[in-house]
């Protein structure tokens, strides 16, 4: 990510806006570069999810301008989207489709070559212990396959920017680690990677650069030895991500969440 | 009265608590119901009277009677009881909660087993003793015997649907079991509905004595009427009846109460995936647009026999308006095709709703570069592609004898149908596709404006087929 400034970078947010019954991104500035790993931290209801649907083109936002690689998401999104992969919390796979089935409708939509598409969901599947339930319908499988399958699916089509929301919730530490090693492997080949944790170890260990997101709008931003300096507090994320979030929390008590 | 903790009345009333609020009967539907036995207790006036007026039938005519209504009684009690045991035992998953507590096992399964024959007897109950009531008020005190035979049947019912679950289960698996038997309820469903039209198809006197031939010429000692004679014998023999029912249910409960649990704990573990070990193949993939996505929403819907029996069923309700329309025509035209466009355009409309509204993943969708226009196009056509066989089909079958009506129908369920699948292309009624069923629920006004639409087609070809014959 670091030589790439000639380049436009992988993501870049303005002041991006919205608001549901009440507002839920407050004013959003966002730059990533490509090849970065970049998480976003932030309490429960802080807007991280909003900011991401905006940038995967699942919700218009109601001011400001997304790039993704210098392409407009508003104006051009089929060519942003082509460029992007979406892992919700939630992955929403196809119960009565086979997860080879699934991964061939995503290569469908994505409009990959039949062939390629075919060899990159073989090594997926099997990169992910997935391949011996290449025949399964999808209903039998446990959150942690459903997790990998989404996640398969989003790779498949082998995006620039991945997008994840909380990708390694409700995980046992086997696939959890297997979902973490993958993601590093392809931030190394290239890929920008973009997700919300809970989990602040993860976070620490992953990502290159974290932002920290609250009552909708960008508290903290830069790498952990920043945020530490920032913070001023102790050694751990946690102590700084506390720290980060509750001094707003006690300055700012009236304004929303 | 507080009932005891972990008494047999105390988790018959869990049962029945589960049911009633899986069913949402709320105050609303409660006065409802109370409004639709107050009807049914209206309507059952003039049917009394007409009853008083008619001459009496003979033994064995009221013997057929009998016994055809009981095994449609009995039938439609399977239908319904056949799903409701495989959810209650095998799909709730409140079982192995259940049984991991200090209740007798053998009590629980007990419990459930009467609570399903309660939640039929209700069913059933609903609808049979409101006449019961009217008609003993009339005089024909034989249907007090009502309130002993509904219950009986219940238990019987019950205890077959509870047989057939677990015969199933061992056979097929829970996942399978599940299945079929939706399918099988609705076979049987689709069975009584036939059954329903005796008395249509016996309206012409050809088809009467083609049909009744075969039953006069059984004796009425045969053990088919046994069930009749025991209901038309005296009360006693009703009250056998009733304790021979009671009797089947207590000992299904007590030789297979224990297989029941055995399999009822194995379900908890069957839904999951295991590994194939089949040859290591490679991939084909073919990722043409329009091809994977009408082909994904063909699979979906394909694979969900829960959803197809539903779709069945709805065209197994319009039977009874079919053989109607067949009695009627006496102009020479085949009138009763002109049902095809009531049942094509009401599938077209439901498989429409299946692909554009109840979509899965919306997000994937919506992320993927794709237009909306594409998707919308893929999904129409895989909501009526599975139709266009059964769209030609008056056309193939009327073109010797009436080619023109066979195109003016074929025409006017095309227009039908396209028309009902653009109206959820336009105006979608977003939804999951486990509610099929209640898509319409809280939109009333959609399901009359689809009924008109079908209506206005199936009128524009009358008038069409109407005016070719005039001029």
């Amino acid at each position: 990510m670091q030589n790439s400034h000639a380049m436009p970078p992988a993501l870049l947010v303005r002041n991006l806006r919205k608001s549901f019954t009440r507002p839920a991104v407050t004013g959003i500035d966002l730059t990533i570069q490509a090849g970065e790993f970049y998480g976003l931290l932030g309490p429960n209801g802080a807007g991280k999810t909003t900011t991401l649907r905006m940038i995967a083109g699942l919700l218009k936002p109601d001011q400001g301008s997304i790039d993704v690689f210098g392409v407009d998401v508003i104006k051009d999104p089929l060519a942003a989207k082509r460029l992007i992969a979406w892992v919700p919390d939630e992955p929403l796979l196809y119960d009565k489709l086979t997860v080879t089935e699934y991964l061939e409708f995503i290569a469908g939509l994505w409009q990959m070559d039949a062939c390629e598409a075919a060899k990159n969901a073989q090594a997926l599947l099997e990169r992910l212990d997935l391949w011996a339930y290449r025949d399964e319908r999808c209903e039998g499988f446990s959150r942690g396959m459903k997790q990998k399958a989404a996640l398969a699916g989003a790779l498949i089509h082998e995006p620039t920017l991945l997008i994840l929301d909380e990708p390694l919730t409700g995980l046992d530490a086997a696939i959890a680690r297997q979902v973490k090693d993958l993601l590093q492997e392809r931030a190394k080949a290239g890929c920008t990677i973009i997700l919300t944790t809970h989990i602040l170890d993860v976070a620490e260990r992953l990502v290159d650069r974290i932002g920290i997101i609250q009552s909708g709008r960008l508290i903290a931003e830069g790498t952990l030895a920043t945020l530490r300096q920032q913070a001023g507090a102790g050694t751990s994320l946690e102590d700084v991500f506390l720290n980060l979030v509750q001094a707003p929390i006690a300055k700012n008590s009236e304004e929303p969440v | 009265m507080k009932i005891q903790s972990g008494s047999l009345w105390w988790l018959m009333h869990h049962e029945l608590r589960l049911y009633f609020r899986s069913a949402k009967v709320k105050a609303t539907h409660l006065i409802s119901i109370i409004i639709a036995l107050v009807l049914l207790h209206v309507v059952a006036v003039p049917i009394a009277y007409l009853l008083k007026k008619m001459p009496v039938i003979t033994p064995t005519s009221l013997l057929v009677i009998l016994t055809v209504a009981l095994a449609a009684l009995l039938f439609l009690m399977i239908s319904r009881g056949l799903v409701t045991v495989v959810d209650a035992v095998y799909t709730r998953g409140d079982m192995d909660l259940l049984l991991s507590s200090p209740l007798a096992p053998r009590s629980i399964i007990g419990v459930r087993a009467a609570a399903i024959a309660i939640t039929l007897c209700f069913e059933a109950a609903f609808l049979i003793w409101p006449f019961a009531n009217v008609f003993v008020l009339f005089g024909f005190f034989g249907w007090l015997k009502a309130y002993f035979v509904v219950p009986a049947m219940s238990m019987l019912a019950c205890t077959i649907s509870m047989v057939i679950g677990l015969g199933l289960f061992r056979i097929l698996g829970a996942r399978r079991t599940r299945v079929v038997a939706q399918i099988l309820a609705a076979i049987i469903g689709m069975c009584f509905m036939l059954l329903g039209q005796l008395p249509n198809l016996l309206n012409s006197g050809a088809n009467k004595s083609k049909l009744l031939s075969p039953i006069s010429s059984w004796s009425t000692e045969s053990v088919l009427f046994m069930p009749a004679h025991w209901v038309n014998a005296g009360l006693l023999s009703t009250l056998l009846l009733t304790l021979t029912c009671v009797a089947f249910f207590s000992l299904m409960i007590y030789l297979l109460g224990e297989r029941f649990i055995q399999a009822s704990s194995e379900s908890a573990s069957l839904g999951v995936a295991k590994p194939t070990h089949k040859s290591t193949k490679t991939f084909h993939f073919n990722t043409e647009l329009n091809h994977i996505l009408i082909k994904k929403e063909l699979r979906l819907i394909g694979r969900d026999p829960a959803l197809l029996t539903q779709l069945l069923m709805q065209s197994v309700y319009m039977l009874p308006m079919l053989f109607i329309v067949w009695q009627q025509h006496g102009d020479g035209l085949p009138w009763h095709w002109l049902l095809i466009i009531f049942m094509l355009g009401q599938t077209a409309s439901a498989l429409a709703w299946i692909t554009v509204a109840a979509e899965d993943s919306p997000d994937l969708l919506m992320t993927a570069p794709v237009s909306k226009a594409i998707l919308v196009r893929a999904k129409t056509a895989a909501a009526l592609l599975p139709l266009a066989p059964f769209v030609i089909l008056p056309c193939l079958s009327l073109c010797r004898s009436y080619p023109l009506f066979g195109l003016l129908i074929t025409l006017c369920a095309s227009g039908c149908c396209i028309h009902l699948a653009l109206r959820h292309t336009h105006n979608p009624i977003a939804g999951k596709r486990g509610d099929f069923k209640t898509r319409y629920k809280n939109n009333v006004g959609q399901s009359l404006i689809e009924l008109a639409i079908i209506i206005f087609w199936a009128s524009v070809c009358a008038l069409l087929t109407w005016l070719s014959t005039k001029y």
